[in-house]
């Protein structure tokens, strides 16, 4: 599904963000791509979005170059992707309702397919009878749940989650785990950033540090 | 995707990001409504004095004054000569005995003259054909071409009064040449003035929701869908501040206009604005929601290609 192929990634002119990082993805895999502040996790989520361009290397999906993507083909490419951002990124003058279905409106979805989609993403992140509140008016952990709702709203292939539990207590990290391996049960493949130590059974994970990759859980120890 | 259902939804936020921030949407309608003023009274200004040049234009004219004793069918072969010439406007025949009321109406309080005419005993006018040009330019080239075409053969011209006139012609034409160019480079000027001013407030204004352009781009929306709302809004911004600026015209052009009847005479701008009040109002509306969206446009374009 995802490739990395000697990926590198140079900003300036010495300093490597990734080295030769290579790995691969499958389809419906829980994906734990893991290290510290500056070892390179960010700079893979903005390669996997096509925000950046790698130095050297090739980034795969489903066998699509994606970075040789024409710049007119590249929102159809990114429909493909849900992400949430460390910082949510929500749309302060929407409320709750529109921050997720204008994803769908996007896609053309006919008004009564919004409705139905947004009250189910609703109901998996806990935010039912939030619609109509702005995100000021919602804590951190509500928002972080409505940046995932608005990531999963129109079913992507993948999810695409940095930081998830960063700035969260306990109580609302373990509830957006949660959240998050429900949606992977139900067949997304979810690919989370984080530099914390988290605890998901049967997760792919990929080590990262100094922007090399240290450890693939899934073949030999690099 | 149905066509219809986009434009709806990307009209319906266009009209959100107007009401939802009230205080930005002020500001960008004030700031239009300016630029528009600017525009608006530049080009009634252009038209009042386009107007005023215009009819002191028409007051120029050249007369060709005959002798007494030119037979009438000579007189009408003149003035329908003329009127061959390219370029004429109006050619009008005074008799000699309008010139006659109209001397003695000029001299009527100067006795010597009366009791002179009086002494003669007949009238010692000739008739004379005034003849008005299209273009206040040509009087030179009619009078060479009556000279060249029409007086070999025609022996009862006195006199013309374009040689004596020529001087005031010639700087007529010069002051509205140079007032009209003046007008144009003022208009050309504010106008680039308000559209900059324009543009540089809707960067400010779209700067400040380039987290939702961001966010639209990475997850994967169509341009119109990110552009959209933003073109919708300008024109919003534009058909109020037009709204605003075409109902105050009427009433500030009628108060410019007491000030200035005097120099305007006629033609000051309140008449103006009301003999051009439908194509002002249809001016100045497109020309507000153009302005509106074409820097809305402009903008987010900066931010689609990034």
């Amino acid at each position: 599904m995802i490739q990395f192929e000697e990926v590198s990634k140079r900003y300036g002119k010495s300093f490597y963000a990734l080295k030769d990082v290579s790995f691969h993805i499958s389809e419906k895999e829980f994906v734990l791509v893991t290290g510290s502040s500056g070892s390179g996790k960010t700079t893979i989520l903005k390669l996997l979005i096509a925000e950046e361009k790698p130095t050297k290397g090739k980034v795969s999906f489903y066998g699509l170059n994606v970075h040789n993507l024409r710049h007119s083909d590249l929102p159809r490419y990114r429909q493909k992707l849900g992400v949430v951002f460390q910082d949510y990124r929500l749309i302060p003058d929407k409320t709750v309702k529109e921050n997720i279905s204008f994803v769908m409106e996007m896609l053309g979805a006919k008004d009564s397919d919004i409705r139905e989609s947004v009250r189910n993403v609703l109901n998996i992140v806990r935010l039912r009878g939030k619609e109509k509140r702005y995100p000021h008016q919602l804590s951190g952990g509500e928002q972080q749940r409505l940046a995932i709702a608005r990531a999963i709203v129109n079913e992507p292939d993948i999810i695409l989650v940095d930081e998830p539990t960063a700035s969260l207590d306990k109580e609302n990290s373990k509830l957006v785990l949660d959240i998050l391996k429900k949606i992977h049960e139900l067949g997304t493949t979810v690919i989370l950033f984080t530099h914390k130590q988290l605890k998901v059974s049967h997760a792919h994970t990929l080590t990262l540090q100094d922007g090399k990759l240290m450890h693939d859980s899934y073949t030999k120890e690099h | 995707m149905s066509l219809f259902r986009d434009l709806k939804r990307i009209y319906r936020d266009g009209w959100k990001l107007v009401w939802r921030n009230p205080f930005v949407s002020l500001a960008s309608i004030i700031i239009i409504t300016l630029s528009l003023f600017l525009i608006s009274f530049t080009l009634v200004f252009y038209g009042v004095l386009d107007n005023s040049l215009a009819k002191i234009e028409q007051r120029v004219d050249v007369k060709f004054y005959l002798l007494p004793d030119t037979p009438k069918p000579e007189l009408e072969k003149f003035v329908s000569q003329i009127k061959t010439f390219k370029g004429i406007d109006k050619v009008r025949i005074i008799t000699k005995e309008e010139a006659l009321t109209n001397f003695l109406k000029r001299y009527e309080k100067d006795q010597l003259i009366r009791r002179s005419i009086d002494e003669l005993g007949e009238n010692p006018l000739g008739p004379s054909v005034s003849v008005r040009a299209k273009d206040p330019h040509i009087y030179g080239k009619i009078v060479e071409e009556v000279n060249k075409r029409i007086v070999p053969d025609f022996p009862y011209l006195d006199h013309v009064n374009y040689r004596d006139n020529s001087y005031i012609i010639e700087r007529l034409n010069l002051f509205s040449s140079v007032a009209r160019k003046i007008s144009y480079a003022l208009i050309a000027f504010f106008s680039a003035l308000a559209v900059f001013i324009v543009l540089i407030f809707m960067g400010l204004v779209i700067y400040s929701a380039k987290t939702e352009i961001w966010v639209k781009r990475l997850i994967g929306a169509e341009n119109r869908y990110i552009s959209g709302p933003f073109a919708v809004a300008g024109i919003i911004y534009g058909f109020f501040s037009a709204f605003i600026v075409v109902a105050t015209v009427v009433p500030v052009s009628s108060w410019v206009g007491k000030l200035t009847q005097s120099f305007f005479g006629d033609m000051n701008p309140a008449v103006y604005v009301h003999n051009n009040l439908i194509p002002l109002t249809v001016f100045t509306f497109s020309t507000g929601m153009m302005l509106g969206y074409l820097a809305s446009m402009f903008v987010v374009r900066r931010y689609l290609k990034k």
